[in-house]
């Protein structure tokens, strides 16, 4: 897939975004203002759950005597 | 006869009867006098309209879209109020004692929601709005609040215009007519009718609209909002009763309130809803008193512009005789449009015009023209030229425009001698479903019967509906975008109407740029199986949606 059609690709999807959301009908000020905090949202989410996602899920196999690791204890 | 097929005059003469009808020659059917209901059958064979239900996730979208742009409305407007931001509307001074003179919703709407696409409207035209018009460029700098003309205009077509039979146009025999009567007669008719403006030409309209639909006589006036809210009142008083459709028009709205007289409304164009508030109508009564209403009064319209959809005129009028009620048919829409003789939707199932009491119209859609008419009984037209308003107070039509309805009237008769009237009629009727059948072929939501001219294609978000109109007119398509105050706050709608001065390529190409229009914005909703019928089909056996 070359380039171009990457680019009209999420062109589109951006478009489509944009007027599901009625954002497209806004102000780019506030377009501006609602994306970095739909971005923050996002980011936030994702950065917590590379957080905490690991040591949640770890404990939960132990919860339920299940044991991943080779040596038996 | 089928209904909406072609009268085939040539038949008549075979002892005076076809299928066991008799043929009057003006082309009325006696069968509208004795309705049997076996015969109302006939209509539904051929009747195919739809409505397809919203799509759940369109609608649950459409709600946050426009949450969100409430959210950040009322932002807007408080930074707007404590005067971070400056005020761009008028607003009007917070005086105790009075009554604000806004809505706040409405105005709220209005500002922040409607003036962010504000281009799609309003706009301005250049030259006359037939087939093709020139939209003037307008490019604004502060986001909807001004507008500045740049010097450019843009040929579209114009499929927004309501110009059913193509009598817009500003060269032909119509426009020489009305010349030759503005200089005869002048611009203005200089008084009213009950005052030295009734003019010869007035007479001969009157006689020409009478002869038309088939009545014994009618009565124009020259506003068509004005021929529903100021004839109304001399029709019905207090005592009486008006059950309305819930989609009718605001002029037969505001005539209805301005009667005085009760009024209830029923589901739109359902009959059985209609029947059994007419049963308990007349067996109740009037509320405290239970004497019977005075009279009771069914208003409907021929075709409803904003769904596209076509009354059951043979089930009013089988209501209409069982309870004693009249009938009162708003053919704002139909008249001209529908019925293979251009004559309306009395036209097209096939009824006696003397069944319908009171025939409403107006001359702005298919005759090019302006104003409105009643017709009616004899004695129903001297009664409203004497109790009316619009005739004793309004200035009578001026001559030119009443000419522009003689000129266009004629020849859609027939009277001109050409078979330019009938050619037309054809023309719409084809159009009309070729453009139908292909938008549902591609998948669009389209309500309405297949008949109607009027097509609404559903788009349900608010930011589609102005994509729409916007990047439609980029490629070179003027059209009418609808949305909240004048539909369901979710179904807004393109509203496209056809008309036979739209050649078969201009058709074409019209469909070529909404479905290109319509893949950039996914509008394709629809579930429902294309239908099978086609241009041609008169009885096409479908069952009812």
């Amino acid at each position: 897939m070359s380039v171009q059609s990457l680019f009209a690709f999420f062109k589109f999807w951006y478009l489509q975004w944009e007027l599901s959301t009625s954002l497209y009908m806004l102000e780019p000020a506030e377009k501006a203002i609602i994306h970095t905090i739909t971005i923050a949202i996002i980011g936030v989410v994702i950065l917590a759950a590379l957080t905490y996602l690991p040591g949640h899920l770890i404990m939960m196999l132990h919860f339920l005597h299940v044991n991943l690791w080779q040596q038996e204890t | 006869m089928a209904p909406g097929g072609e009268v085939n005059l040539e038949t008549v003469n075979t002892n005076g009867k076809i299928n066991g009808k008799v043929h009057y020659s003006n082309g009325h059917k006696t069968n509208g006098t004795h309705h049997k209901y076996g015969h109302d059958l006939d209509w539904r064979s051929s009747w195919w309209e739809s409505f397809e239900e919203t799509p759940l996730y369109a609608a649950v979208w459409t709600y946050l879209g426009y949450g969100l742009l409430v959210l950040v409305g009322h932002i807007r407007d408080f930074m707007r109020n404590i005067g971070i931001e400056s005020q761009k509307s008028c607003t009007e001074p917070k005086l105790p004692g009075f009554v604000p003179l806004y809505q706040s919703w409405e105005s709220f709407y209005t500002r922040n929601l409607y003036r962010r696409i504000r281009d799609c409207w309003n706009r301005p035209i250049c030259s006359v709005a037939g087939e093709y018009m020139d939209v003037m460029e307008r490019k604004t700098y502060d986001n909807g609040w001004n507008f500045e003309l740049t010097d450019k205009s843009q040929r579209v077509m114009n499929f927004g215009s309501y110009n059913y039979l193509g009598f817009s146009e500003n060269k032909g025999p119509c426009k020489d007519a009305v010349e030759i009567v503005t200089s005869q007669y002048g611009i203005t008719s200089g008084g009213s009718r009950q005052e030295l403006g009734y003019l010869d030409i007035h007479k001969e309209l009157d006689d020409l609209v009478a002869q038309y639909l088939g009545v014994e006589a009618a009565m124009t006036v020259p506003m068509g909002f004005a021929t529903n809210s100021m004839n109304m009142p001399c029709l019905v008083s207090k005592g009486c009763l008006i059950f309305s459709d819930e989609l009718n028009h605001a002029s037969l709205v505001l005539g209805s309130r301005l009667t005085g007289a009760t009024i209830k409304t029923y589901k739109h164009n359902d009959m059985e809803d209609l029947e059994k508030k007419l049963k308990q109508a007349v067996v109740h009564g009037q509320p405290r008193t239970h004497r019977p209403w005075k009279k009771i009064l069914i208003v409907v319209e021929g075709v409803w512009s904003m769904e596209g959809s076509v009354v059951c005129l043979p089930e009013v009028l089988r209501l209409k005789k069982k309870y004693k009620a009249y009938i009162y048919l708003d053919e704002a829409h139909s008249i001209g449009a529908m019925g293979p003789r251009g004559r309306g939707v009395v036209d097209y199932f096939g009824i006696d015009p003397r069944d319908i009491d009171i025939m409403m119209g107006t001359f702005t859609k298919s005759f090019g023209s302006a104003g409105g008419y009643i017709g009616g009984t004899r004695k129903l037209i001297n009664h409203l030229r004497c109790n009316s308003h619009a005739a004793v107070y309004s200035p009578s039509m001026p001559p030119p425009v009443a000419q522009q309805i003689i000129s266009s009237m004629k020849i859609i008769m027939g009277k001109d001698g050409t078979g330019e009237g009938l050619r037309r009629v054809q023309q719409l009727k084809t159009n009309i479903r070729y453009f139908r059948r292909r938008l549902h072929e591609l998948g669009y939501i389209i309500y309405g019967n297949r008949d109607s001219p009027v097509v609404p294609l559903l788009i349900y978000y608010p930011a589609r509906a102005g994509c729409f109109s916007r990047e439609c007119l980029k490629r070179g398509l003027g059209t009418v975008v609808v949305g909240f105050p004048a539909t369901p706050i979710i179904e807004s709608r393109a509203r496209f109407c056809l008309s036979a001065a739209h050649t078969r390529e201009m058709v074409d190409k019209a469909l070529d740029i909404i479905d290109e229009v319509g893949t950039l914005l996914k509008l394709k909703y629809s579930r429902m199986e294309v239908p099978q019928w086609c241009e041609d089909d008169k009885n096409a056996n479908v069952p009812i949606h």
